[in-house]
């Protein structure tokens, strides 16, 4: 398994009812990549991730994840989803959310067993929400709901987490919480962030890219307006936030591009 | 009074009616929580009037073509698993609004038992009369119905253990659970299907209108106190099983339907759980 790659597009379009949303995207994520890929409302972020999570089937190129079909290697990918999608009423533990996340690859008959709890507790305590195991999921914050759904996605032991809009629904000091935890995970395993928040996410990122029906990219960790204005199609202006501790890598010293703090 | 009641519990009929409004109450129950979290209230309303139209069907087929074994409720469990396939299938979905496919079946089932019955030639064939069907007649319930009811709940409650996993990722996460490699489309087939039988052993108890009532009420109070899937089941169950038994013993005593009492009795313990719930949760 050594030589291949976590995730490989190649010449990838896809998209619903016969209208392709991605045209022609060719991508690979390494096993050390911490990558952003930013675009439009629109632009295929979504469909893309489908794709690589073998919910919606090519209509032209392929997509390889560990060298495999995507419906072939689930356990190998954990997904966290945009946040907000369920029922704020629905009588589930934090622990049972996790827990969940235990359930590919097992058959209708095969329980969850000691080795499953003992995994749950662990991917809890990666994301510090342990203390919150027993509580109805109801009862959290926006941001501890988001550090629970990756605890789902962790507890598979993936090699790959795939993040969708990760910090739509948090404020600004939890968003640097949540880059900072997967900053912390990408040690061991590959992070894909896909977001439409162009901000905080590049002081972290080992590669970023933009899609807006094609895939801009030049494998390098910062954004430039060309290629910004390329995916947007529209000009662009790079400001980075002020009062942000953390470095930024935005910065590549494109003479069009004003640096304001 | 209690010694009156003692007296009446000894009746056969009155034990057969008990036996199927616990049967009824729990498997009510226990479904009827998927019902209230997937939000499908309203179509499990839908499919109850559907099987309206597979009632009158049955007697019609009784009568024109001498089909004997056509029970009326073979004709319900007909009717309402097709409409459950029916509201889980994508490919209704796709094409009507999910609210106006049930609007739409609801009053077809109900026009088309109207005017089945109509044509059955009562001289030949006992028609139940349209009111008992819609307020449900637990006096009238057979022997071999009891049989049939005790089978489906026991069957239900087999299933639902089996999949209960699956059906809470389904019910809670349907894109998760299309990630972790479920078959959705056949799990919300089933889950369909066994919300349909529910509702048919449901209609032989309070009949068809008072359905939702028993499917909604237990699981909504259930909800206000409990913090996980399966004691938010159980505690349904219940909470079903004891309004039930009051509801049916109240009926006795005061000598009205069991059915609209049943209901009332639920509703009676929803107000005061409405306003202490989730303080404890």
């Amino acid at each position: 398994m050594s030589g291949l790659a976590p995730i490989e597009i190649s010449g990838l379009t896809a998209g619903y009812n016969d209208n392709p949303v991605i045209k022609n995207v060719d991508f690979t994520v390494e096993r050390t990549d911490f990558v952003g890929i930013i675009g439009p409302n629109g632009g295929g972020k979504t469909t893309l991730l489908k794709s690589v999570l073998g919910l919606i089937e090519p209509m032209a190129g392929e997509v390889k994840v560990f060298g495999k079909r995507p419906g072939e290697t689930r356990e190998k990918i954990g997904y966290v989803p945009q946040y907000a999608t369920f029922d704020e009423d629905y009588p589930i533990t934090v622990k049972e959310v996790v827990r969940m996340g235990r359930r590919a690859g097992k058959s209708l008959f095969q329980g969850y067993g000691p080795q499953d709890e003992r995994r749950t507790i662990l991917a809890l305590e990666d994301v510090e929400m342990v203390g919150y195991s027993d509580e109805p999921i109801s009862e959290l914050s926006g941001g501890q709901k988001q550090r629970v759904f990756i605890a789902r996605a962790l507890v598979s032991d993936p090699d790959i987490l795939l993040l969708d809009e990760p910090t739509a629904s948090v404020d600004q000091k939890l968003e640097k919480g949540i880059y900072s935890l997967l900053n912390d995970l990408n040690e061991d395993i590959a992070i894909v962030v896909v977001t439409h928040d162009i901000g905080v996410i590049s002081a972290y990122v080992t590669k970023i890219a933009c899609l807006s029906q094609k895939m801009f990219t030049h494998n390098e960790p910062y954004l430039d307006a060309d290629m910004l204005e390329e995916a947007y199609q529209c000009p662009v202006e790079l400001i980075t936030r002020a009062g942000e501790e953390v470095p930024h890598r935005v910065l590549s010293g494109h003479e069009d591009v004003e640096e304001k703090r | 009074m209690i010694g009156e009641l003692a007296g009446l519990f000894s009746f056969p009929f009155v034990q057969r009616m008990l036996i199927a409004g616990l049967l009824a109450s729990v498997v009510g129950g226990v479904l009827g929580t998927y019902v209230v979290i997937n939000r499908v209230v309203v179509m499990s309303g839908g499919i109850a009037h559907i099987t309206f139209g597979g009632i009158g069907l049955a007697y019609l087929l009784q009568d024109k073509l001498d089909w004997g074994w056509m029970d009326p409720m073979l004709g319900a469990i007909v009717f309402a698993l097709a409409s459950g396939a029916v509201f889980s299938s994508d490919f209704v979905q796709n094409r009507v609004r999910q609210d106006s496919t049930v609007g739409l079946l609801w009053v077809m089932g109900m026009a088309a038992g109207m005017l089945f019955m109509n044509f059955v030639d009562k001289t030949r064939i006992t028609v139940q009369d349209p009111a008992s069907i819609l307020f449900g007649n637990i006096l009238l319930i057979e022997p071999l119905h009891l049989y049939v009811l005790a089978g489906l709940t026991v069957g239900i409650i087999a299933i639902v253990i089996i999949f209960f996993r699956d059906l809470k990722i389904l019910t809670f996460d349907e894109e998760f659970a299309r990630v972790s490699g479920l078959n959705v489309g056949r799990l919300n087939l089933l889950l369909f299907s066994l919300i349909a039988l529910t509702v048919v052993i449901l209609i032989k108890v309070v009949g068809v209108i008072l359905v939702i009532a028993m499917l909604t009420i237990p699981p909504t109070i259930a909800n206000l106190f409990c913090k996980k899937l399966s004691t938010t089941a159980a505690v349904s169950a219940i909470i079903g099983v004891v309004t039930t038994f009051i509801g049916i013993s109240s009926s006795l005593v005061f000598d009205t339907p069991p059915g609209p009492m049943i209901v009332l009795w639920m509703g009676g313990v929803f107000v005061p759980s409405f306003l202490i719930g989730r303080k404890f949760a």
